[in-house]
């Protein structure tokens, strides 16, 4: 038996002449659209095979790839999956090689606020909102928080879940947003908020899905999630909370690989995930929203929140302080 | 000596900045709060668990020792399971049957009817104690059972008909004689609970993250390879010191003494005051089989697209095809697999081999802890060495698979020495000297004479080896590249990426792997060890 | 001082009857020695009567009272044994003392330290309070395990083959300080060996043991001079056997016909039929004279004398002689005893011949 699939592997390795390596992470493939992006892309292109690489979450499959770079080697052609707050990271590592935009027909439909790239290096392919979403069949109505202060609340001990700012974008986020709040008291913040927390799991999926399994009633995760309640089980079940009127804005990008085989191929992807069909399957399979003006939203999407204050930091400033705020960061939580 | 040179590379880029000696970063390190408690949580943990695994373990280790009863030399084979069984199985298994909405909590629920799962255990200090209790109270049972029932029976007799009670008997002379057991056990136990990988990093989350942990991170995540290589620096001190302390008390692994009369066992339940035993016996059964239980049953029952699986979550892990949440095809993982353990295992027989035959030659304590010391460096420090060794000529032509063989090799050969030495030098040189004065010269004389007679504790420390390198996930984590991706790899991303059922399966297939290696163990070991004593 | 008695003693291992109905009683202040080869029962009778084994059947009696419902830690029986036993971890000192310090006689700690000197002056190891049990060589070891047993006065000393383990020369000298020390302290001893010279010399009485069962309890001479059974005779010292055929009787002497003359013999058991075997020791064989010739095939030189083998008519004899034999003598026998050719029981022994 195992000889059939060994020969059947070998088979399918030698029948298809090309492959493109994409690195992303893992709720792309698990949640998002990129059994569609594949089908469709192997479509058109029926003599290359796509592969996702997709072993983590953002920031680890980020470091991934600059560690696979620096240590000489690295099979990925395209990186998607990349928050704008990790930006500098990427370009200091030179992660990236400038696209042609000539190449990329799509992006016209993209509004010129959305590209977070000045240096032409990422392209967005969605953007949305990190916030707290918390279950309302579990959370009784008074404890349901109003700002970020209420997430302090004793009530609420054990019953949140976030994700870890060092692995995982909506964490970072997170981490950004109590610093551009509390200014320079961040530190004390997260001091009261630790024994609140049920667990800081390594990525969003592994939070999205202990909040579903029903280990906790709030979780860190997207403001389009209402949304995702209302069109996947029929309920307001799953609501959207927008602490303070704010949540951090956060685009995801992609962009080629420096070390990339397949420049062609790597630019017809980026211009396949900005087409209007796939960017159209975009809020429901990745909960966000789509950046192709284009693109329509479906039905039930007026339940996806966009809060009145969108908070977002300098990209420069967090270029430069990014490290030391993550060790400050790290410090509190081992050391109390 | 290949274990030597890039060791030596990774530690020294701790000690050093381009290219000049310089201890500041190691005493910048030592200073941080951040790394001091890293290290004092490391060791709180690893005390309390060797602690628990100690209450756990002892009066197992009693029963054993006392009691005959069916099954019980499957029950005997189990306690050597913690040192085969993957540790992230482990996890697994604590995850599917201690959490929330684990098997444990939902019982309990719907037999109380409560509203709230009474058992939150996961994510805590009391987690990762629990699970390494579970993981090392049979250590604990198996060196007390070993050490006990190599004691002479006569004393306890010799106490009776001096008239002493068994209380003050056991207080007096039993209990002081399995002290050099019970230290050894310790000292094995708290430096695997310190060196512990898989467990708090998916049972604590990212606050109560050990040493290990943190050089893993520093050296895969945040690429800060020096803060990695001073951190292993610091922690190999300290485990190499404990590791000399196993190595004095480790006699007791050499098996019962020649000339015993063998224990003798009470049928248990042959008298009423047994049944006291039967409610601890119920809970143990319920703590050590439940976690490994939930693993199968969800292997078993776990919706596959919403339907039954039947042995479904079984043929998806021998598919060929790319899995993206593992990075290679989860068929490609188990083939990996099996071709490292395979290679390393013959490697780390033939190198524990050659070590033991040195040491017999050249008889040296300080070449022994030498020689023995891959046992007590930290699996992801080995892993970081050879990554960075890797990367440059000579060993960077060679395939990154033969970096994963190589740090199997290495630490694993350290078992197989311990396994066979303390038979090869019970072995009467009379043989080979008889086998030489018949003309055969020294090598042909190992492979005619000692091989043979040995072969046993030989295939006894392959299966060992083999289980072990097939459970490894430390060296596979920091080793990984591309599609060189094991099983143990393999469950922890499917964990990660909540893949429950193909990490269940896959999980069990790995469970009755090691449990079958164990079997080998248990029968020929124990066969092997009394050939000796009679020959 | 205390009167120990067996009465039709058995004990069963699996299928194996190990004890077979033994019944003997050791008298106040006697030492029986229990003498037979490996297996035969020996040890397990001194493990009932500590009270480490059940017996099936039968019954124990310490002066009149049974141990049998006893536990081990209350008869007051002391068991010395084959491995000594000692406890690693303690002094000689803390050894000797212990069943003082953790038994149900316990003693405060000025009279243990005298108690514990007094001993170690009786075996001969003064000053060797604070040595551990590995530093001791074996006979020092043996005298250890005794002082220990001894330290509670049991009112019987059960002696499990102690001197097994030791070296030719130290048996004997230490076989001679354990009687002088049993008899000094008139200690009822119940002594059990596969040793015959050790027998032979310590016991006050012997039982010979074979199989379970006891053949024969006598006095070292009486067993000596008067085997009651083949294997008895066979299994001390040397022996001859030579089958013959009963002629007739002169009053309660039998005259047997064997090797072509005749020999008178006593009886040492009823004789059933007219085919008989007669046993003779090598020492009760008259050289130089007599009716029966023997062609010798080897000679030992002894020191003190020389042993010969050879055959006469076919039949293996073993003699001794003061001076070198000549090839071949004639010799006459004596005195010999007459036995049954079967007795009943399996002989696995055979009569000793070159």
């Amino acid at each position: 038996m195992r000889k059939f699939f060994v020969l059947l592997a070998a088979v399918a390795v030698l029948g298809v002449a090309k492959e493109l390596v994409v690195y992303t992470y893992d709720s792309f493939v698990s949640w998002g659209p990129a059994q569609a992006i594949k089908e469709r892309f192997e479509a058109m292109f029926p003599d290359v095979r796509l592969t996702w690489v997709a072993v983590g979450d953002s920031s680890e499959m980020l470091a991934r790839l600059i560690a696979e770079l620096r240590l000489g080697a690295t099979q990925a052609d395209v990186f998607l999956g990349l928050a704008d707050v990790e930006l500098p990271r990427a370009l200091a590592n030179e992660v990236f090689l400038p696209y042609d935009p000539a190449k990329i027909p799509n992006l016209a439909d993209v509004p010129p606020e959305l590209l977070f790239d000045p240096t032409g290096h990422v392209l967005p392919y969605d953007h949305g909102y990190v916030t707290f979403v918390y279950d309302s069949e579990s959370l009784p109505l008074e404890l349901v928080p109003k700002s970020l202060d209420d997430l302090l609340r004793s009530e609420l001990r054990g019953k949140i879940i976030i994700t870890d700012p060092r692995t995982s974008s909506p964490g970072l986020s997170f981490l950004l947003w109590t610093i551009a709040h509390y200014g320079e008291g961040w530190l004390d913040y997260w001091r009261r908020l630790i024994p609140n927390l049920l667990t800081i799991t390594k990525g969003w999926s592994e939070a999205y899905d202990l909040f579903l399994a029903g280990e906790a009633p709030i979780v860190l995760s997207y403001s389009t999630d209402t949304a995702y309640s209302y069109i996947e089980h029929g309920s307001l079940r799953y609501r959207v909370i927008t602490p303070d009127g704010e949540a951090y804005r956060q685009v995801e990008g992609m962009g080629i690989v420096r070390t990339t085989k397949e420049p062609e191929l790597a630019h017809a992807f980026l211009n396949l995930v900005l087409s209007p069909e796939i960017q159209e399957l975009i809020p429901t399979t990745q909960w966000m929203f789509p950046v192709n003006a284009r693109a329509k939203l479906p039905a039930g999407y007026e339940y996806a929140v966009i809060p009145e204050k969108p908070v977002s930091l300098d990209p420069e400033l967090v270029g430069a302080k990014l490290e030391e705020w993550l060790d400050l960061w790290q410090k509190l939580l081992i050391g109390g | 000596m290949a274990f030597f040179i890039p060791l030596v590379n990774v530690l020294l880029l701790g000690v050093r900045e381009d290219g000049r000696w310089t201890f500041t970063r190691l005493r910048t390190i030592v200073a941080t709060p951040y790394v001091r408690h890293l290290f004092s949580f490391t060791a709180l943990q690893a005390f309390l668990s060797t602690l628990l695994s100690f209450v756990l373990g002892f009066p197992l280790g009693w029963f054993l020792t006392r009691y005959s009863f069916p099954g019980k030399r499957v029950a005997q084979a189990l306690t050597l399971a913690p040192f085969v069984l993957p540790p992230i199985t482990v996890a697994l298994g604590f995850f599917l049957f201690f959490g929330h909405t684990g098997y444990l909590n939902s019982a309990l629920k719907s037999l109380f009817g409560l509203a709230e799962p009474p058992l939150r255990i996961l994510y805590s200090l009391w987690a990762i104690v629990l699970a390494h209790a579970f993981y090392n109270a049979p250590v604990f049972a198996r060196f007390i059972h070993a050490g006990w029932s190599s004691l002479d029976p006569a004393w306890e007799e010799a106490c009776a008909v001096l008239g002493v009670s068994r209380t003050r008997a056991f207080l007096t002379v039993t209990l002081p004689l399995l002290l050099p057991a019970i230290f050894s056990a310790a000292a094995l136990v708290f430096v695997l609970c310190f060196l512990s990988f898989a467990i708090p990093l998916s049972l604590g989350g990212a606050r109560y993250a050990t040493v290990e942990v943190a050089v893993y991170l520093y050296a895969r995540v945040y690429l800060d390879f020096q803060s990695a290589s001073a951190l292993g620096l610091l922690e190999m001190l300290i485990t190499l010191g404990l590791a000399y302390l196993y190595v004095r008390g480790g006699a007791l692994w050499a098996g019962p003494r020649e000339g015993l009369r063998p224990r003798p066992t009470v049928p248990f339940l042959s008298h009423p005051a047994h049944a006291l035993w039967l409610p601890w016996l119920f809970l143990s059964a319920v703590f050590f089989l439940g976690p490994l239980g939930a693993v199968v049953a969800d292997s078993l029952t776990r919706p596959l697209m919403g339907k039954p699986p039947g042995l479904g979550w079984y043929k998806t892990i021998f598919s060929p095809e790319q899995n993206p949440f593992i990075g290679t095809s989860p068929l490609g993982s188990v083939l990996v697999s099996l071709e490292v353990a395979g290679l390393s295992t013959l490697l780390a027989v033939a190198l524990g081999l050659g070590v033991s035959g040195a040491l017999k030659v050249l008889r040296s304590r300080a070449l022994e802890a030498v020689l023995m010391a891959p046992m007590a460096v930290s699996s992801v420090v080995l892993g970081l060495a050879l990554l960075l060794a890797f990367h440059e000529p000579p060993f960077s032509h060679l395939p990154g698979k033969f970096a994963l063989i190589l740090a199997h090799t290495l630490i694993f050969y350290p078992f197989v020495v311990r396994i066979v030495r303390p038979l090869w030098e019970g072995l009467a040189p009379s043989w080979v000297e008889a086998a030489r004065t018949l003309g055969a010269h020294r090598f042909r004389a190992f492979l005619t004479v000692e091989l043979p007679l040995l072969s046993q504790a030989v295939l006894v420390a392959g299966a060992f080896s083999l289980a072990l390198s097939l459970g490894e996930m430390t060296a596979s984590a920091m080793l990984s590249q591309g599609e060189l991706v094991t099983i143990p790899l393999a469950i922890y991303r499917f964990l990660s990426a909540r893949r429950f059922g193909a990490a269940s399966a896959m999980a069990t297939l790995l469970i009755l792997l090691t449990v079958a290696a164990v079997a080998v163990w248990e029968w020929l070991g124990e066969r092997s060890l009394r050939a000796y004593g009679q020959a | 001082m205390a009167k120990l008695e067996v009465e039709n003693l058995h004990k069963r291992f699996g299928p194996v009857l190990a004890v077979a109905g033994v019944s003997f009683s050791v008298e106040a202040g006697e030492i029986l020695v229990l003498l037979g080869p490996s297996g035969c029962g020996k040890t397990t009778i001194l493990r009932c009567i500590a009270g480490l084994e059940r017996p099936e059947a039968g019954e124990i009696k310490l002066d009149g009272r049974s141990l049998l419902p006893l536990p081990p830690e209350k008869r007051g029986v002391g068991l010395v044994f084959q491995n000594y036993a000692l406890f690693p971890h303690l002094s000689v000192a803390a050894n000797v003392a212990y069943a003082l310090r953790h038994g149900s006689k316990r003693l405060p700690r000025k009279t243990r330290k005298e108690r514990v000197a007094e001993l170690l002056d009786l075996v001969g190891l003064s000053g060797y309070e604070r040595r551990r049990p590995h530093e001791l060589s074996e006979g020092q070891k043996q005298r250890v395990a005794l002082a220990r047993a001894l330290a509670v006065e049991p009112k019987v000393l059960l002696l499990d083959e102690p001197l097994s383990a030791l070296d030719a020369a130290l048996r004997v000298e230490l076989r001679h300080e354990l009687r002088r020390i049993l008899k000094e302290r008139n200690t009822t001893s119940l002594y059990v060996t596969h040793d015959q010279t050790e027998a032979l010399a310590l016991g006050d009485r012997v039982g010979v043991m074979r199989e379970g069962k006891l053949e024969q309890v006598d006095t070292p001479k009486a067993l000596y001079e008067r085997p009651k059974t083949l294997f008895v005779a066979g299994f001390l010292g040397r022996a001859n056997f030579w089958p013959g055929r009963l002629l007739r009787w002169e009053g309660n002497k039998a005259v047997v016909e064997v090797a072509g003359a005749e020999v008178v013999a006593e009886a040492a058991e009823p004789i059933a039929g007219d085919n008989v075997i007669i046993f003779f020791r090598p020492e009760w064989v008259e050289l130089g004279n007599g009716p029966f010739f023997v062609t010798l095939k080897e000679k030992e030189y002894l020191g003190a004398r020389w042993e010969a083998f050879g055959h006469a008519q076919g039949l293996p004899l073993i003699l001794y002689s003061p001076e070198q034999p000549p090839d071949a003598l004639s010799f006459q026998i004596k005195h010999a005893l007459v036995f049954n050719p079967h007795d009943g029981q399996k002989t696995k022994f055979t009569p000793e011949v070159a």
